[in-house]
């Protein structure tokens, strides 16, 4: 590894699909062959790069690694300051990984206006990729946002019959969840320097590290209101019950790889922002909100599935079951606990891993068929063994079947969710909720997704071959193959061996945890002062 | 010795003939090349067990290999593949991680010949059962088959109980698949089942019971700070009784799910629906004796939860005595052998909840070779009459299949409990240990093995003896199964018949050295727990022998009941029927349980789902696109304001075709009114704002 | 009262500049035949550039010493050249450049490309110039009337255009009328606390006159000028002229308009309550918290329902006009000295940017004018990005950039606005401001959904002139670059601000 590379690598990983979307600029928009290999190539390159990081990145050190900081607008102290830990080292692969993926299911997928596409999918890499490597709030929050951009005309301009609704309706949605974020992150902004004295900055370490352990009242009070701006921007994006109702209508009419990077990655970045910024910068108040938070996460689990059990539409029917899958991720987050939040950040890695392959499934049946009408398929399996075996593996995958990813994901969370006190459930009749209610309800929206994936699978593969229509399709081509076959080997690979995730994941989720703890112990100091004062005062 | 060290090898086997055969077969190997593929794997890895069973004996004086711990007094060889699951630390700061790891003691030496050895007859037989299946059909089936055994294996070698669980689920997925085998064929005409529904019905239930095993690997996590078996049970003896019994409970609701106990028990008569090898080794001999084996395992958390103990043992009594009940009337081979099935593993349950481990694994072995025999025998008539299944179509085909019909006999009167058969042993060792726990149990259970005897006995009447029922191109065809398929059935009849000398109760054994040899060799593996056999507390050897005897009656008087009713009187049944017409319905109709959990589960579930999506189409997106209508709907009022204040007069001079002038003198006192009225309006609005405003 | 001081007419130096050019260009244009201007425009931007060099000279000869305004103050304190007026003025200037280039090719069409427009677009800037540096009521006044005759003029400059007769009529009897209350306030102002000088009032009259028995009086004068320019700045409930005049005015015209005025007219509220009306600031704060919200709300609500490209511009301009409001609520507030100076830098730097993205915008509804096609209607802007996609793109950034995306400017502009609002204590008008401006995105993006996503209505080339194509680009390059890096013009406005600060020294 050059060195040059090593200091750069986060920048050269992040700005590569930018770069190539604008050389394709440069491209005549008729030759689209090239255009398309081009593209591919691009986010094959980017991947390959981004691999090295897994490597490169010293679990045993942990924090945050790669850092590069320069300062960048002064007058504000917004510093241009990047680097990446555990968590974002993941969903950093995770992203350049199903981008080249969705971009290469897009060759036949995509056949008009194929420049701007590749232009837009490459610039959406770049922006996802920029949430997850920057340290700097200011930082975050233009990736954050600018990112919404390419996605609503992926939706707006390919997607189906009822694009622009539902293109519209994604871009207001989650951008008035952003401006809402924007002000919580003024606040932490403005309040900062009153705290040390000094002058402004945007630097999350610096505000995790001042501000998470800070026990002063009218902070800790502070907390509650930019917890709850953060809250709408994330579990918008996330989307948590009731906040989901864009996803369903956004995956409906997307295109495939649009609706691949949705669900493997933009819904990543709400469960990103609440382990990065919400828990450890703002402890007290999640400590205050933990009761709606797992009420949300259950929720999510069990309505997504129960409203996934009766969709008519393929499409939509998997829509569904991310947000009960999110739910879960969520549940693991909110569990507080280190098994919780690495369950929680695995099953994110594995939402994104299946659920992108069964977005991918689909749009391959959809290109064949030009329908997602469950009632149109079954018993494709004599017609395309392949894809069956693959749309089983996936299944299982999702369901949560062990030596398949989904598995070691939900039982890591589970276990964190059973380690849930008591003090932080609800009450109901009078006696605390902890632990095991969480993990029943959890348990239970095993059970519904077993129910409702299987039943898709029994409708579309099994049963006679009827419909004629079915009797002409053909099997999955080499590239079709190639597109699906990374992620069942991954999906195996987090199965039978996750230990390596876990290790990246161990120190910073127990400073996560570690910084709960300490910002509860504070909250409490508060509490106990003032009560003294009060009693003095008496 | 060396085997010892390839206890992973085992499960490994298989795994790799299943991935043989399922990337190669149907295109590149041909169909023998398959069976051989599948075969050998199995074969295999019996020879691997066999050689660790054996080299397990001496694991005493054994040295301890690297991966390989050896506890000497327990008999347990562990190796410990690796880290699988490092979750972190819990609060309390202890290290939460999960293993790799198998382990071989007694109990699971037993399962893993019984599984392997019974496994590759069952190999071999299908070989010659599937032999008519299109190539891809073909390797599918035994590829599936070959997975299956992995999982099983996994799940019988696991030493921590998510490994069990990896093996539990595999097991469940394969059953889905096999039963699920012929995805395109309806199963059950009357309720419109396809096999495909069956699949799924069998793996939906599965998955609850799974449910309730999970929560009790958790609760067991949280409470002894680890999840593997030895170490559990270890300190479940420091543990409160109320974790303990909460934590069985849990498990045994796994247990029930797999081992078809009520109320988890209806897949697996529908399990049926798959080809019948599948029936004999997954639904008889193997896979449905999982909860019984795990529930053996987790022995001394049993013992330390009397209340959990008790529930298993009325729950195994209930189950047992309900199913044997239904087998009475029914009329397909296969579900007759399925209740019993049912009937059978709540027996073995039985066993476990009055602390009899070692008389349940008995029965969980002896079982497993005569019911696989049985459901062998059954596919070989299946298959002499092309596909008939009812047995009202049969009869008299002794002659025709004398193979299928002499072992066909011998498994019938081995489960019939007939001395010195296996099944008279390990069934008696469960009665006696029963009436050690409670007379009535005893009595449950001897009720139990009367019908047992009966229905079994009807059934071979019927199927074997009598005139011939079935149709003329039945007979046809009809022909004795090859030697692929006779050779198994002949070898299971074997272990059918001797199996049970084994375990000689002591009161009738002869020599001390021949008494109970069975439960001496599991003894390690209870005792160190701390659990001791039920029954051996109680030592009343007169006792013993008359209940011995009495039981033995109860099974023969069955089988001459049996004998009465369908050789010597075959209009009785009818007539009996006729005379008690609502409870035959009641039975014919196996109690209306399914539906029952139709009306009481699945309808409100189906509208749960309904009502959710509604509520979500109208109330949730109703607020967000709400939202957006209000905003649209200001927007009109705004825009109308002023239009109508500001440009209305305008426009309306606009359109009249009257002069340039005449307009602008409309239009000037049109506005300026207007604009005025606004702009003091405004002012006010301000003035007054502000004064309020300034309060001080 | 000291007599005229000679020397002091150095201060109006770029004044006097481009009020002569703007008589030369208004000479030359009646001499030569009608119709045939081609020099006008350059010469009229020369006559800017010129200006706007001897603007910034000032910053060469000063220094420093423009941060702080005592040093450059002339005719008696009526009229200063400090940092604060020098930024508006280059914002005024550039502005005026910009409208220059692409109106001719605009005016050709309407068959009115003549002298006069020039000229009178410099006159309009003379009058913005002295606004920015008026230091005394009357003064004020007479800027301000100054800029709004030529407006008037210009706005009707369509002679035989009934919509823009319509709009000119309504402008100036509207105009007028706020012209009265201004000047009505301002004589109540004057009566109270006896003197028209800002640094007076702001000094101690505005306290006495508060503590005296005729209070109310100096309060509602008060009001009355937040009226007065209140109705200049477009806030509701001043706003009805608005659409009309914008729709009506030639496009060029409607860009400076919305963009040059308004800017004006915020320099006069800014110094007026930061300077003049400071000690009470806490009370008018809570009269532009109204302003503001009704402004936005209905700026926003309004346009979604808008067809018409000059209609929406115009609502949303009101909407912005809300936004900048924001800061000098921040300024009102006693709050610490470090809230004013972000409130106030947070206004200038928002009218810079909203001038280069609005202008910008303008001109493509400009640029989309041909023979026959108004090319003002949302419709018009179909298929955009295949008939030109730099020009689709460029509007593409502008929309963004007014519904203040991240990575434009105008989101920038936005991070302070709503960011003083926050440092002041005023959350819940920052929730309102930022709802709304997820709002506003509604019919921004049906722009772009017109360009991106609807079928071309027709093949035609859009070639706009050359003066437009570098207006464009200017717009393009200003709103891409600072939006990416900001620091200069953060710099810039946050310096400029110091000298406006009599609560700094």
């Amino acid at each position: 590894m050059p060195q040059w590379y090593v200091d750069n690598v986060l920048n050269i990983v992040t700005f590569l699909p930018l770069l190539g979307a604008l050389l394709l600029l440069a491209v005549h928009k008729e030759k689209k062959g090239l255009i398309m290999h081009a593209a591919t190539w691009i986010a094959l390159a980017d991947f390959i790069l981004s691999v090295p990081l897994f490597f490169l990145y010293d679990a045993e050190r942990g924090g945050f690694q790669f850092e590069q900081r320069v300062s960048w607008i002064p007058s504000i102290g917004v510093q241009y300051y990047i680097g990446i830990d555990g968590i974002s080292l993941l969903l950093l692969l995770l992203t350049t990984f199903l981008g080249f993926l969705s971009i290469l299911s897009s060759w036949t997928a995509v056949t008009e206006r194929v420049k701007e596409y590749y232009i837009f999918m490459l610039l959406l890499q770049t922006g996802m990729m920029g949430v997850f490597i920057s340290l700097d709030f200011f930082l975050f929050y233009i990736f954050w946002e600018a990112m919404l951009v390419p996605m609503y005309f992926l939706i707006g301009i390919w997607g189906g019959p009822r694009k622009l609704y539902a293109a519209i309706k994604f871009f207001l949605y989650t951008l008035l969840g952003s401006v809402l974020m924007l002000l919580g992150i003024l606040a932490v902004y403005f309040y900062y320097p009153q705290v040390t004295g000094g002058g402004y900055s945007f630097d999350i370490t610096e505000f995790i590290r001042v501000l998470g352990p800070l026990n002063n009242p009218e902070w800790l009070e502070m907390q509650k209101w930019v917890f709850l701006a953060f809250f709408v921007g994330f579990a918008i994006k996330v989307p948590m019950f009731p906040f989901h109702t864009w996803l369903p209508d956004a995956h409906v009419e997307a295109p495939t790889a649009g609706s691949v990077i949705l669900a493997g990655v933009l819904l990543k970045m709400g469960t990103y922002g609440f382990v990065r910024f919400s828990l450890p910068m703002l402890p007290a108040a999640t400590k205050h909100y933990l009761p709606h938070m797992l009420a949300l996460s259950v929720i999510g689990i069990l309505y997504g599935a129960l409203v996934a059990m009766v969709q008519k539409d393929w499409k939509k029917l998997v829509a569904y079951s991310s947000v009960s899958h999110l739910g879960f991720c969520m549940l693991g987050v909110f569990a507080l606990n280190q098994p919780g939040l690495n369950g929680g950040i695995l099953q994110m890695i594995n939402h994104g891993l299946s659920t992108g392959a069964l977005f991918l499934l689909v749009g391959l049946i959809y290109e064949r068929r030009h329908t997602r009408m469950i009632s149109e398929f079954g018993g494709l399996s004599k017609q395309m063994p392949i894809y069956a075996t693959l749309f089983m593996i996936i299944t299982m995958s999702s369901i949560g079947l062990p030596t398949l990813n989904g598995f070691i994901g939900e039982f890591t969370i589970l276990v964190g969710a059973y380690g849930i006190p008591a003090g932080y459930g609800f009450e109901v009749l009078g006696l605390h909720v902890g632990g095991m209610f969480w993990v029943v309800c959890g348990a239970l929206g095993i059970v519904l997704g077993a129910a409702y994936m299987l039943w898709l699978y029994q409708r579309t593969m099994f049963g006679k071959l009827d419909n004629p229509e079915n009797a002409k399709l053909k099997d999955l081509d080499f590239r079709e193959i190639m597109t699906l076959a990374p992620i069942v080997v991954c999906c195996f690979w987090i199965g039978l061996y996750p230990k390596p995730l876990f290790r990246i994941l161990e120190k910073p989720v127990a400073e996560i945890a570690a910084r709960l703890a300490a910002g509860e112990a504070a909250a409490q100091t508060a509490e106990a002062t003032t009560v003294q004062g009060r009693a003095q005062g008496r | 010795m060396a085997f010892l060290g390839w206890l992973f090898m085992i499960p490994l086997f298989p795994a790799a003939g299943f991935a043989i055969n399922g990337l190669l077969g149907g295109r590149v190997l041909p169909r023998k090349a398959v069976g051989y593929v599948a075969c050998g794997a199995v074969l295999l890895s019996f020879l691997v067990s066999l050689g660790a069973v054996l080299g397990l004996g001496g694991a005493a004086q054994l040295p301890a290999a690297p991966g390989l711990t050896v506890d000497a007094d327990a008999h347990r060889v562990t190796q410990v593949l690796g880290s699988w699951m490092p979750m972190g630390r819990s609060a309390s700061g202890e290290e939460m991680s999960v293993d790799w790891a198998f382990a071989l003691d007694p109990l699971s030496a037993v399962m893993l010949l019984v599984v392997t050895g019974v496994g590759f007859l069952i190999h071999v037989y299908s070989t010659g059962y599937m032999a008519h299946e299109p190539p891809p059909a073909h390797a599918r089936f035994f590829a599936y088959l070959n997975l299956f055994m992995a999982m099983m294996l996994t799940l019988v070698l696991g030493a921590s109980l998510p490994v069990v669980f990896v093996g539990w689920e595999g097991v469940g997925l394969c059953s889905y698949l096999l039963i699920g085998f012929y995805y395109d064929r309806m199963f059950d005409e009357k309720t419109r089942m396809s096999c495909a529904d069956a699949g799924r019905k069998a793996f939906i239930t599965n998955r609850i019971g799974d449910v309730g095993f999970v929560l009790g690997m958790l609760t067991l996590f949280w409470a002894t700070g680890t999840l593997d078996i030895q170490g559990i049970l270890a300190k479940v003896g420091g543990l409160p009784t109320g974790v303990c019994t909460a934590a069985a409970l849990l498990l045994f609701v796994g247990a029930c799910g797999k081992s078809a106990q009520i109320p988890l028990y209806v897949w697996l008569p529908d399990a049926m629906a798959g080809p019948t090898p599948v029936s004999a080794l997954i639904h008889a001999a193997t896979m449905v004796t999982a909860g019984v084996y795990v529930t053996c395992r987790m022995a001394p958390l049993y013992l330390h939860a009397p209340g959990a103990m008790l529930t298993v043992a009325i729950v195994g009594a209930l189950t047992a005595l309900f199913a044997a009940s239904i087998a009475l009337v029914q009329t397909d081979i296969k579900k007759v052998l399925a209740y019993s099935t049912v009937s059978q593993l709540g027996y073995m349950m039985l066993a476990a909840g009055v602390g009899a481990f070692s008389a349940a694994a008995f029965h969980l072995m002896t079982h497993a070779f005569f019911k696989a025999l049985l459901f062998l025998g059954a596919g070989s008539v299946i298959h002499a009459l092309s596909g008939e299944q009812d047995i009202r179509k049969m009869g008299g085909l002794d002659k025709h299949v004398p193979w299928t019909h002499h072992t066909f006999v011998i498994a019938t009167l081995a489960i019939a409990g007939i001395f010195p058969l296996s099944g008279f042993f390990s069934k008696d060792e469960i009665l006696w240990a029963a009436f050690n726990r409670s007379p009535i149990l005893w009595l449950i259970g001897a009720v139990t093995a009367g019908m047992t005897a009966f229905y079994m006995w009807r059934l071979y009447i019927l199927v074997f003896r009598g005139e011939e029922r079935f149709s003329e191109e039945a007979r046809h065809h009809l022909h004795e199964s090859p030697r692929s398929m006779t050779v198994p059935l002949a070898v299971l009849a074997v272990l059918a018949a001797i199996g049970g000398f084994v375990g000689i109760p002591g009161a009738i054994a002869w020599t001390d050295g021949m008494a109970d040899r069975f439960g001496r060799y599991l003894a390690p593996v209870f005792e160190a727990g701390g659990a001791a056999h039920g029954h051996e507390a109680v030592h009343a050897t007169g006792l013993e022998i008359g209940l011995m005897a009495v039981s033995l009656l109860i099974a023969v008087s069955g089988l001459l009941l049996g004998w009465i009713f369908y050789e010597r009187r075959p209009e009785m049944p009818a007539l009996l029927a006729g005379r008690l017409r609502g409870l035959y319905r009641l039975l014919a109709e196996k109690y209306y349980v399914d539906e029952l959990y139709g009306k009481i589960v699945l309808a409100p579930y189906y509208a749960l789902c309904r009502g959710a999506f509604l509520f979500d189409k109208w109330a949730v997106d109703g607020v967000v696109n709400a939202a957006g209508y209000v905003t649209l709907a200001t927007s009109y009022i705004s825009v109308g304001f002023d239009t109508y204040v500001v440009d209305g007069l305008v426009n309306l001079a606009g359109y009249t075709v009257r002069g340039f002038s005449w307009m602008f003198r409309k239009v000037q006192t049109g506005f300026v009114q207007s604009y005025a009225t606004a702009m003091i309006f405004g002012i006010f609005v301000l003035v007054s704002v502000y004064l309020l405003s300034t309060g001080h | 009262m000291t007599p005229f001081d000679p020397s002091d007419l150095h201060l109006i130096g770029p004044e006097l500049v481009l009020v002569l050019s703007a008589f030369f260009v208004l000479v030359l244009s009646s001499l030569s035949d009608r119709g045939k201007a081609i020099w006008a425009p350059g010469l009229s931007l020369l006559a800017c550039g010129m200006t706007l060099l001897a603007v910034l000279s000032f910053v060469w000869s000063f220094g420093l010493g423009l941060l702080h305004n005592s040093l450059t103050v002339g005719f008696n304190g009526m009229f200063v050249v400090d940092a604060f007026s020098i930024f508006f003025k280059v914002v005024f200037l550039l502005a005026a450049m910009l409208t220059i280039l692409v109106s001719s090719r605009y005016l050709d069409y309407e068959h009115a490309n003549v002298g006069e427009y020039y000229a009178l677009i410099l006159f309009a800037v003379a009058g913005m110039m002295f606004m920015a540096s008026a230091m005394d009521l009357v003064t004020i006044f007479v800027s301000i009337e100054t800029m709004a005759l030529a407006f008037y003029i210009l706005v009707g400059f369509l002679k035989t255009n009934r919509k823009s007769n319509e709009a000119a009529l309504k402008y100036f009897l509207l105009g007028s009328f706020s012209t009265g209350i201004f000047l009505y306030g301002l004589s109540l102002v004057y009566g109270t606390t006896g003197t028209t000088l800002l640094t007076r009032i702001g000094g101690s009259h505005a306290r006495i006159a508060m503590a005296s028995p005729d209070a109310p009086i100096f309060v509602l004068g008060v009001i009355l000028l937040i009226v007065g320019l209140g109705f200049k700045i477009g806030a509701v409930p001043f706003h009805m002229w608005i659409p009309d005049a914008y729709e009506g005015a030639p496009t060029p015209v409607t860009a400076f308009l919305s963009t040059g005025s308004k800017a004006a007219a915020f320099v006069v509220l800014a110094r007026l309550f930061s300077t003049g009306f400071l000690s009470i600031g806490d009370r008018w704060a809570t009269l532009l918290a109204i302003l503001a919200v009704a402004s936005m709300t209905l700026g926003n609500v309004a346009a979604i329902l808008q067809d018409n490209m000059k209609r929406m511009l115009a609502y949303s301009s009101i909407a912005h006009a809300g936004y900048v409001l924001l800061g000098l609520i921040a300024v009102g507030l006693k709050g610490t000295v470090e809230t004013r100076e972000y409130g106030l830098t947070a206004v200038l730097l928002y009218l810079l940017i909203y001038t280069f993205v609005n202008i910008g915008a303008f001109t493509l509804v400009i640029a989309l004018r041909r023979e026959q096609v108004a090319g003002d209607r949302v419709a018009d802007f179909a298929g955009l990005s295949r008939r030109a996609p730099w020009a689709a793109f460029a509007m593409l950034v502008f929309m963004l950039s007014l519904a203040g995306i991240p990575a434009t400017a105008g989101f920038i502009g936005k991070w302070f606005l709503f960011g003083a609002a926050i440092k002041a204590g005023y959350a819940w008008l920052a929730v309102v401001a930022v709802i709304n401006s997820a709002i506003s995105l509604y019919y921004y993006i049906r722009v772009v959904v017109n360009m991106y996503i609807k079928a071309p209505e027709d093949a035609e080339r859009f070639a706009p002139s050359w003066g437009q194509r570098a207006a464009l680009l200017a717009c393009i390059v200003f709103t891409l670059v600072f939006g990416i890096y900001p620091q200069p013009i953060i710099a810039f406005a946050s310096k400029s601000i110091l000298s406006l600060a009599p609560w700094a020294s």
